[in-house]
């Protein structure tokens, strides 16, 4: 948790042009092999996503994203193996019903849906991951600064 | 209908002199001289201020997992007066292993409906000695011998109104024949959907409003049967995942996390939000989760428990994302 805070506990608004702060959580199988992807292959995406990896996507606990969101964060991406492709055989279709209930749940408590973001990237996606990410710093840089489940003035 | 008080009575004086159960759980006269509270009654001589009429509101359940975390080695059964809301917080416990089976010993009640506890005691009608549901009326009968009649479709608790287990069928001695009512099918979700149709903006500041409102007692927490790890996130200082204090983000944190802890697990009891001091309406998230799970999941009966937990499975045909 002390990992998180570091990274996002700083306020949001630099001067100027609002820069989102994107909580990234990628299976160490297949997503943070995309993203690496990227990376080595010297793919241009917005700085935006703070990456936190995790062993498998099922090691979400739906408090990592009710945390990000209390302590700082504008958007908070998940990414795992395509169901049927886990290194664990079945992790990501646990994740897949906790995160439909989470993002369900997540709504219904006030939060803008679009803030969370759900996506199966394979290890050879690099691509996709970096489209993924500069569509959704897109997204939520339109929506502003997020000042909900937090404790700042609107 | 008439509460099988004396057969309650009877049942219970043989189990307890016979010791085949150590103590009944049952209900009382309240302080305020209005409503029911829950008792404990260890001796076949004192069944005296055993009370059970439609003020039997409060679940007695949650106090079998008190019991069977002070005696972990089993000092013999426990007699319990269920209705069928009751019972299926009971299913709950057994069927995550916190109070085995053969430790409980439920005297079911048929229940068409209870008072609403707040209402009874808004009406102000003096000290109660009973209250009976008529066909369309509450027939309350005062210490003063005087009888009124108060009005079902106003009186009636609201979970009544979408009750889904009008007979306790898992419970080992029935106190009554069966009543014929038509069990609903479900929860009743109007509030969930009337929610839901707000925009993002309306529904935060509705549920900022009500959380603002919690002290963290924990009572919520407390009366859940389906809120039982030995050892819980909110109680743990390390790691942090939440701390006391009051504001935003630890209320949107704790309450998030309490309704998430038992979703696809809660049974529908409503108690959480009965015994909230503070007046939140807990069971709208609960609900929400409830009805998600039902219906994502193609599950029928969200509110039961089951073998497998709908969280503690998958199926390959789930509701993907883009």
């Amino acid at each position: 948790m002390s990992h998180v805070e570091h990274q996002v506990a700083r306020p949001t608004e630099i001067e100027g042009e609002f820069e989102p702060k994107i909580v990234g959580f990628l299976c160490r199988w297949c997503s943070y092999q995309g993203a690496d992807l990227a990376g080595t292959g010297r793919m241009k995406q917005p700085a935006s996503v703070r990456i936190i990896r995790v062993p498998c996507s099922a090691r979400m606990n739906p408090q990592f994203v009710v945390r990000a969101f209390n302590r700082g964060a504008d958007g908070v991406l998940v990414a795992g193996c395509h169901p049927g492709d886990c290194h664990y055989t079945s992790g990501n279709y646990y994740t897949r019903r906790r995160m439909k209930l989470i993002e369900s749940f997540l709504r219904f408590m006030g939060i803008e849906p679009a803030r969370l973001m759900i996506r199966w990237i394979s290890a050879s996606e690099a691509q996709i991951f970096s489209h993924t990410v500069a569509e959704f710093t897109e997204t939520v840089r339109a929506m502003g600064p997020n000042r909900r489940m937090r404790d700042v003035k609107p | 209908m008439t509460a099988p008080v004396q057969q309650l009575k009877q049942k219970a004086q043989e189990l307890l002199a016979s010791g085949k159960v150590r103590y009944l759980l049952g209900y009382a006269q309240a302080f305020d001289g209005v409503g029911v509270r829950p008792a404990v009654f260890y001796a076949a001589d004192d069944l005296e201020r055993m009370v059970l009429d439609a003020r039997a509101v409060p679940g007695l359940v949650s106090y079998l997992f008190l019991e069977a975390r002070e005696n972990p080695s089993d000092p013999g059964p426990v007699g319990v007066v269920v209705k069928g809301c009751d019972v299926r917080a009971a299913e709950r416990l057994v069927a995550d292993h916190r109070v085995p089976r053969e430790r409980i010993v439920m005297l079911g009640v048929p229940c068409q409906g209870v008072i609403d506890p707040e209402l009874l005691g808004a009406a102000g009608l003096g000290e109660v000695a009973a209250v009976e549901l008529d066909a369309d009326s509450f027939v309350v009968s005062g210490v003063d011998g005087e009888t009124r009649r108060l009005p079902r479709d106003e009186y009636l608790l609201a979970k009544c109104r979408s009750c889904t287990d009008h007979n306790p069928r898992a419970a080992d001695i029935m106190l009554a024949e069966p009543v014929d009512v038509a069990d609903a099918s479900g929860p009743d979700f109007a509030e969930v959907e009337q929610l839901d149709g707000m925009d993002d903006a309306e529904r935060y500041e509705f549920w900022k409003q009500q959380l603002s409102k919690c002290i963290r007692c924990y009572a919520c927490r407390n009366v859940c049967p389906a809120c039982t790890c030995r050892s819980c996130v909110f109680d743990q200082a390390e790691p942090d995942w939440l701390n006391e204090s009051v504001n935003m983000s630890e209320q949107m944190a704790f309450h998030f996390t309490r309704a998430w802890h038992v979703a696809g697990r809660c049974v529908d009891c409503w108690e959480c939000q009965r015994v909230c001091p503070v007046g939140i309406p807990l069971m709208l998230l609960n609900h929400k989760l409830m009805k998600d799970v039902g219906e994502m999941f193609g599950i029928e009966r969200p509110f039961a428990p089951a073998e497998r937990e709908p969280l503690g499975c998958y199926s390959s045909d789930d509701p993907d994302f883009e």
